[in-house]
């Protein structure tokens, strides 16, 4: 084995480049996640609101909680799609 | 004829259409602030909550009435624990005070006294207490009205503490 063929097999391997197609099915992917963690979120300020409003404070940790996870997992997403070419 | 742009376009060279061309990788960066937003938002709420716990917990007593001020059958409008926490005191007998907090349980609309029923009465959605302990009636609250504790020194009414 040559010292070429040698370091290209102990090169790491780079992540292939995904197809246009393939490219497509995950920004869409993407956007659908993002879209459904948003509605997620919406509900839980309104349930946030309404249970400040209605005085039922224990509501109102659990649900800044969620929101966060959600923000987290929307964020995420959206790393993933900017590091992805 | 040789096609020959403009000059005016070395100075504009982004067509309009292009400029307001929005690519699906911004609009997920667009979502994802509103993400933020909403966050933000929940966590106002959140931290609005926690203060007003935070200052609920030992709230000072407050001298609210004195006993003459009020007749049977009568009102008084306070604000306890703090100024954004309207209550009502009410005096069923000569010798019988009672005082609950002014927000429905069900979406904090302002309660009023109907004397002729004995309720207090929320006119938003119909929701009814009852004048002796504050709990529920009829309408779509589920929780009674928080009960301020009173404290009597000579003529003067105290709140000293809020239960429920």
């Amino acid at each position: 084995m040559t010292d070429r063929n040698l370091h290209a097999s102990i090169r790491p391997r780079e992540t292939p480049a995904l197809l246009r197609q393939q490219r497509n099915t995950v920004l869409a992917l993407v956007m659908a996640f993002v879209s459904v963690l948003l509605l997620i979120q919406l509900w839980l300020l309104v349930q946030a609101i309404e249970g400040a409003s209605k005085g039922e404070r224990a509501i109102v940790f659990p649900v800044t909680l969620a929101s966060s996870l959600c923000f987290l997992g929307a964020w995420r997403l959206w790393h993933l799609l900017q590091n992805r070419q | 004829m040789p096609n020959v742009s403009p000059r005016w376009r070395e100075d504009f060279p982004i067509n309009w259409e292009d400029d307001h061309y929005v690519t699906r990788r911004e609009f997920t960066t667009f979502l994802t602030l509103i993400s933020g937003a909403l966050l933000l938002g929940t966590g106002l709420v959140g931290l609005r909550e926690w203060w007003r716990r935070w200052r609920a917990i030992r709230p000072a007593a407050l001298h609210i009435a004195q006993v003459s001020e009020v007749p049977v059958g009568g009102v008084k409008l306070f604000h306890y624990p703090t100024p954004d926490d309207p209550c009502l005191l009410l005096r069923l007998s000569a010798d019988r005070f009672v005082a609950y907090s002014q927000k429905c349980t069900h979406l904090s609309c302002p309660v009023v006294y109907r004397a002729g029923d004995q309720q207090l009465h929320c006119p938003c959605h119909e929701g009814r207490f009852a004048v002796e302990n504050g709990q529920v009636l009829a309408g779509p609250p589920r929780r009674s009205l928080p009960r301020i504790v009173l404290a009597f020194r000579g003529e003067d009414i105290w709140a000293t503490e809020v239960e429920g």
